[in-house]
């Protein structure tokens, strides 16, 4: 939804650059026995495609896949050396750098015997839609990683506590995406990050704009997968694979990166307390909350292997990330108003319409003249929900906002 | 499915300054990602001072976080406070410092230290978070945000003197998650009498 023209200059540049590496993991795991590979390249037991042998293709992309993020670094630079580093709640930064170093999880990622065994059970469609759903996360994870470490790198003569902070952050989604990564390879395959890295269409926010989005997209993920853990705690028949196990812990890094954001973001009241950085907080609410729904609804398969019913699963995600967020974004959206979901499952509805016509066999101008109806029906709940009287919100540290003003405790 | 609002969000002016990660920083990047994603412990990982055990009968700095009980024990929302002090708990066992913070149910210095405005605004009972470590109370505060903060000087004894007996018995709640709530009574390990 937010991918734009601009983000591939960036990898055209990107690709000059290209040197192909391929990932340890792909090729030195021990376990690797690589799945027999059909003769065009496909894996035998899932159909999956493979780009060489035991290295999954990446998915096709599209508007709803993980985003790869990225910012303009050197506007980023002289924000932190300048207004942002003057602005920054020193005592606050320091405590969220000491949160990380502690490192609670440096020990938690560590995997087991169970793993493997637990993979090769898993047989059929549900072997296939595991490895999407694994790949999608692997692809999201280090899509964080490459951003916050690029970031701690730049930042670090500028504003040394903010640039340990995000490489702190790196070295998170750096193992998340290792450990998911190694997932992938109880499934006999791996994926190239290295290409991913080259080959992937950036999304370019600006700066003041990329920290509504890294704040959502932890917060949310946060939710995601703490939801799966408890669902699955209190459902052990449904715990079809040991990973699921390490979500608890996993998802509390989810969560204090996002709390990073926030401190970030109440370093720029600009950001928090304008009529524009309203709409831009429900624009960017509304793109996450959308994008997730869609994505999950299009692969309910998985949700329902481990006995989750999508719709409920998601809406539970939605509505506690919308809380959560309303902690800190001045506005959020109105999501338990009934119309809110109503119009959610009618874009649900629109996108299986789209899927269809997109694998129907009519020729491209006949398809894209049938997609039009339905592109101008998701544009008009779109532009419904947005509209939609937002509920107003806010950090009660930000005086000006709604919350402060009749705040109990 | 643009609203039409992608485009706005890149000025066309940044392109000069389009980001690209070179070559030579790809490789490094993924040596990172190759030592990280081979799960070796980072030994060499610099981490805070040991915190100091509150509980040798002096006084010390106590920092606070206080709201009503349902907010911190019952609200959804802070069930992640439940995983965060069970995370900090399993976190302090493995770097063997002794636990420095509780929850306190109506603590006893509570009008002595929250000023009169705060206090009218304050649902009770009340539960608060004590702790001596001064940084984590900051980040701590930071994810609650809705909450009353301070600090006083106290004896660990003093600091959490409070009563556990009027941690109220939560009303069922409206519940739409796909999971059941926390069971209740998942403070308890963090009660004073409790935290060892």
């Amino acid at each position: 939804m937010l991918a734009n023209s601009s983000s591939r200059v960036s990898m055209r540049s990107l690709k000059a650059h290209a040197v192909r590496r391929s990932v340890k993991g792909a090729r030195s795991s021990p376990r690797v026995a690589a799945a027999a590979t059909t003769p065009s390249g496909a894996d035998s037991k899932t159909g999956i495609k493979m780009m060489r042998k035991g290295v999954k293709e990446a998915a096709d992309e599209n508007i709803l896949t993980p985003r790869f993020y990225t910012t303009d670094f050197e506007e980023m630079e002289e924000l932190f050396g300048g207004e942002w580093n003057s602005q920054l709640n020193k005592e606050e930064m320091e405590a969220v750098l000491k949160e990380f170093q502690q490192d609670y999880n440096q020990r938690h990622f560590v995997r087991n015997d169970t793993f493997r065994a637990a993979a090769d059970k898993i047989e059929g469609p549900a072997r296939k839609i595991f490895v999407e759903f694994l790949e999608r996360s692997c692809t999201a994870e280090f899509s964080g990683f490459l951003l916050y470490k690029e970031l701690g790198r730049r930042l670090k003569k500028i504003n040394p506590v903010v640039a340990e902070v995000f490489t702190l952050m790196s070295r998170d989604e750096a193992r998340h995406a290792g450990f998911l990564n190694k997932a992938l390879s109880d499934f006999d395959l791996a994926l190239d990050l290295g290409f991913l890295t080259k080959n992937r269409k950036y999304t370019f926010f600006k700066p003041k704009f990329i920290f509504y989005a890294t704040y959502l997209s932890e917060k949310i993920g946060y939710w995601r997968y703490i939801s799966i853990y408890r669902h699955l705690q209190r459902n052990p028949d449904c715990q079809l694979y040991p990973m699921f196990e390490y979500f608890e812990n996993w998802c509390q890094d989810e969560s204090r990166h996002g709390d990073f954001f926030s401190a970030l973001l109440k370093a720029q009241p600009q950001f928090l307390n304008t009529w524009e950085s309203k709409l831009w907080c429900r624009f960017f609410c509304l793109s996450v909350y959308v994008t997730m729904y869609l994505n999950d609804h299009q692969r309910s398969a998985f949700y329902e292997s481990v006995g989750l019913q999508t719709t409920e699963f998601n809406q539970h995600v939605i509505v506690e990330t919308n809380k959560t967020t309303a902690r800190i974004f001045p506005a959020v959206l109105d999501v338990e108003n009934p119309e809110f979901f109503e119009r959610c499952d009618k874009m649900v509805e629109l996108n299986k319409q789209l899927s269809a016509i997109g694998a129907s066999d009519a020729p491209d101008f006949v398809k894209s003249l049938q997609k039009l109806p339905i592109l101008a029906g998701f544009a008009s709940h779109l532009l419904a929900l947005f509209f939609m009287a937002p509920v107003e919100a806010g950090s009660l540290d930000m005086e000006s906002t709604t919350p402060a003003a009749s705040a109990s405790f | 499915m643009s609203l039409g609002m992608s485009s706005s969000l890149s000025s066309r002016s940044s392109l000069s300054s389009r980001p690209c990660i070179r070559a030579s920083r790809r490789q490094q990047i993924h040596a990172a990602v190759s030592a990280q994603a081979s799960s070796k412990q980072q030994q060499g990982t610099v981490r805070p001072t040991p915190p100091v055990n509150p509980r040798d009968g002096s006084a010390h700095e106590f920092q606070f976080l206080v709201a009503n009980a349902n907010f911190m024990l019952n609200d959804v929302q802070n069930e992640s406070m439940a995983e965060q002090l069970r995370e900090r708990v399993r976190y302090y066992g493995e770097m063997e410092y002794a636990v420095d913070f509780a929850l306190v149910c109506e603590p006893e210095w509570l009008e002595k230290n929250v000023p009169a405005d705060q206090l009218a605004k304050l649902g009770r009972p009340a539960v608060a978070l004590v702790s001596t470590e001064k940084d984590w109370m900051v980040f701590m505060r930071l994810r609650l945000d809705r909450v009353i903060s301070g600090s006083f000087n106290a004896t660990w004894e003093e600091a959490t003197k409070g009563d556990s007996e009027k941690i109220p018995d939560f009303p069922p709640q409206k519940w739409i998650a796909p999971y059941s709530p926390y069971a209740k009574g998942w403070w308890e390990k963090f009660l004073p009498e409790n935290v060892n």
